[in-house]
């Protein structure tokens, strides 16, 4: 896929911005809080409806407005036009149109115009909080199956119900099975879809990390990705664990935790504790890894996740990268550009400032600079 | 916003408690009232005031209905052996409109919802199983959200020990999407295709 036109109106300090693009590589530079990285969450907004730093959506609204939008034009790989447009009026909820129709849902849209983005807020990934592993994955499935985002949405609400059913239990201290079953059972159902889907996943996604780190780390060591999904031992996880399967542990496990979950007043079993473990020649990443290995971790958990996605959707996705070079040294920013050269994927980069990347450049390289400056994006020749 | 009017900020305040009504749209529809002559005005409280007075629940199948029992309880014509349980009257008319449903209705009025504080005694439950003697099939017609599957399962469980046969319609309705808002053809695909649970 690739973008050909982006239209931002009243997103953080952009009141409006129109930008052509007809390069492969956009550089975009510009001081911090010139509206750089805006325009990298504007693409954002456009992919999954909503931006990938972790902020409201009312925070995103340029100072005094009421409404938010952005307008993507795209054309896919075999040369298909694909538009996005997404309003944000304050307490609404959101409009979403696409060449598919109008007011869909996120849901609808998520994965129709693939995204990788590679900010220094995901450096958690590799050593954060299982959460941080969570989300990451569900970004990629989410984008991958529309399967997957309804089961996961689906999954939340009933666990949010059940929790609540659990609470009100403990508070008055009555608790009717009858009631909390039916919840029981489908958070069962719901959770075991989402864990068969996870455990697919990284088989057929941790091959792929695997080749991407022995190109980023030149074959050191040897990367590895495993699914550590909650309750489930690791001989019960089978390359083609089924969902039957999943169900009748999680049915152990609740029979287990029942009374617990009477005292504590909530869920005590299932996918919302999932983890993944990151390795390095099989130690866990997490507190072997040194800084350096950390950030060609990220750079390969990223390209895999590129090629996952080219994978499963049929379609180039577009690279975002935000403000990723001041942290990386000369081979790996050069790694990261064969990687883009590679795959010829249309990528969208922001930095302070553009000297350093134009020495990366090749003459045959198909890039624009544009610098930002108080919300006003401008194409320039360099 | 400040008005500078204590009746039209209360008439605004009305509006924006519906469902759907935005403040600004309620603004909208205040200017809009006021623009408009006497007697439109007279017709249009007439209505509410109607609306609550006249309408209420049909005794039998807790649909919305001015007679008591409702057109479609009291017609000779319809199968009484059938119920089709659905969680709002909006997916009566729903049904109605496909023109090939000839059997009864039983109207829950929502969902099992603990977060809204809706549970099993806040909506028609008891009255629907006090109505089974002499059913035969029970058609389970509610949302294919997570709380209308759980209200599914509680109401298959209450009703299954009376040897009933129990069916849920078939999921030809697109993913995510309510009764309301599906056609007339996919409701009636739906109903025909319905399977046993
Ligand atoms: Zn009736």
């Amino acid at each position: 896929m690739k973008i050909s036109e982006l239209i931002i109106n009243n997103i953080r300090n952009h009141s409006h911005t129109e930008l052509s693009v007809d390069s492969g590589l956009n550089i975009i530079y510009g001081l911090n809080g010139t509206g750089k990285t805006s325009v990298l969450e504007s693409i954002a907004i456009a992919a999954f409806t909503k931006s990938f730093l972790p902020v409201s959506d009312a925070s995103v609204i340029n100072y005094e407005k009421e409404f938010y939008s952005v307008v993507v034009k795209a054309v896919s790989d075999l040369g298909i036009p694909y538009w996005v447009k997404v309003l944000y009026n304050k307490g609404l909820k959101k409009e979403i149109s696409t060449t598919a129709g109008d007011k869909l849902l996120p849901k609808a849209i998520i994965g129709d115009m693939p995204v990788v983005i590679l900010s220094p807020d995901y450096k958690s990934i590799t050593f954060g909080k299982p959460e941080d592993r969570r989300q990451f994955v569900d970004r990629i499935l989410s984008q991958a199956s529309k399967l997957y985002i309804d089961d996961l949405i689906k999954y939340r609400k009933v666990l949010k119900q059940r929790n609540k059913l659990l609470k009100e239990a403990k508070l008055s201290g009555r608790y009717d099975f009858k009631d909390i079953d039916p919840w029981t059972n489908l958070l069962i159902d719901k959770g075991a879809s989402v864990v068969e889907r996870r455990a697919s996943f990284i088989k057929e996604f941790a091959p792929k990390f695997r080749d991407e780190y022995e190109i980023v780390a030149g074959g050191k060591e040897v990367a590895d990705i495993n699914y550590v999904p909650d309750g489930i031992e690791e001989e019960n996880l089978t390359d083609n664990i089924s969902k039957d399967e999943i169900i009748e542990i999680f049915r152990k496990n609740y029979q287990e935790l029942k009374d617990k979950e009477i005292r504590r007043g909530s869920t005590l079993f299932g996918p919302q504790k999932d983890d993944y473990k990151i390795s390095l020649d099989k130690g866990a990443a997490k507190e072997n890894a040194s800084q350096g290995q950390h950030k060609s971790l990220l750079i390969s958990i990223k390209f895999a996740e590129f090629k996952f996605l080219k994978e499963k959707r049929n379609e180039t996705p577009i690279i975002l990268l935000d403000d990723v070079f001041a942290e990386l040294d000369r081979e790996r920013t050069a790694k990261v550009f064969e990687l883009i050269r590679n795959n010829a994927a249309q990528t969208f980069i922001t930095v302070t400032e553009p000297e350093g990347l134009k020495k990366v450049l090749d003459s045959t390289d198909d890039y624009s600079f544009f610098s930002a400056d108080a919300g006003t994006i401008e194409a320039v020749e360099l | 916003m400040l008005y500078t009017s204590e009746s039209m900020e209360k008439t605004v305040d009305m509006f924006a408690s519906l469902p759907t009504i935005g403040r600004k749209t309620a603004q909208r529809l205040t200017f809009f009232l006021l623009r408009q002559d006497e007697s439109y005005i007279d017709k249009f409280s007439e209505s509410l005031q109607e609306l609550k007075s006249n309408v209420k629940f049909c005794s039998n199948c807790y649909n919305y209905t001015e007679t008591d029992p409702c057109p479609i309880c009291a017609s000779k014509k319809r199968n009484t052996s059938i119920i089709c349980v659905v969680e709002e009257p909006n997916d009566v008319n729903a049904i109605e409109k496909t023109g090939e449903y000839f059997s009864q209705y039983h109207v829950l009025h929502g969902s099992l919802n603990p977060l809204d504080g809706i549970g099993p005694g806040d909506l028609k439950i008891a009255e629907l199983i006090q109505r089974l003697d002499g059913v035969e099939e029970i058609i389970l017609a509610l949302n294919p959200s997570v709380e209308g599957e759980v209200t599914m399962q509680y109401l298959v469980k209450m009703i299954r020990p009376l040897d009933i046969k129990i069916t849920r319609i078939a999921r030809g309705l697109p993913i995510g999407s309510d009764l309301e808002f599906a056609d007339e053809a996919t409701i009636s695909r739906a109903i025909e295709g319905r399977i046993e649970i």
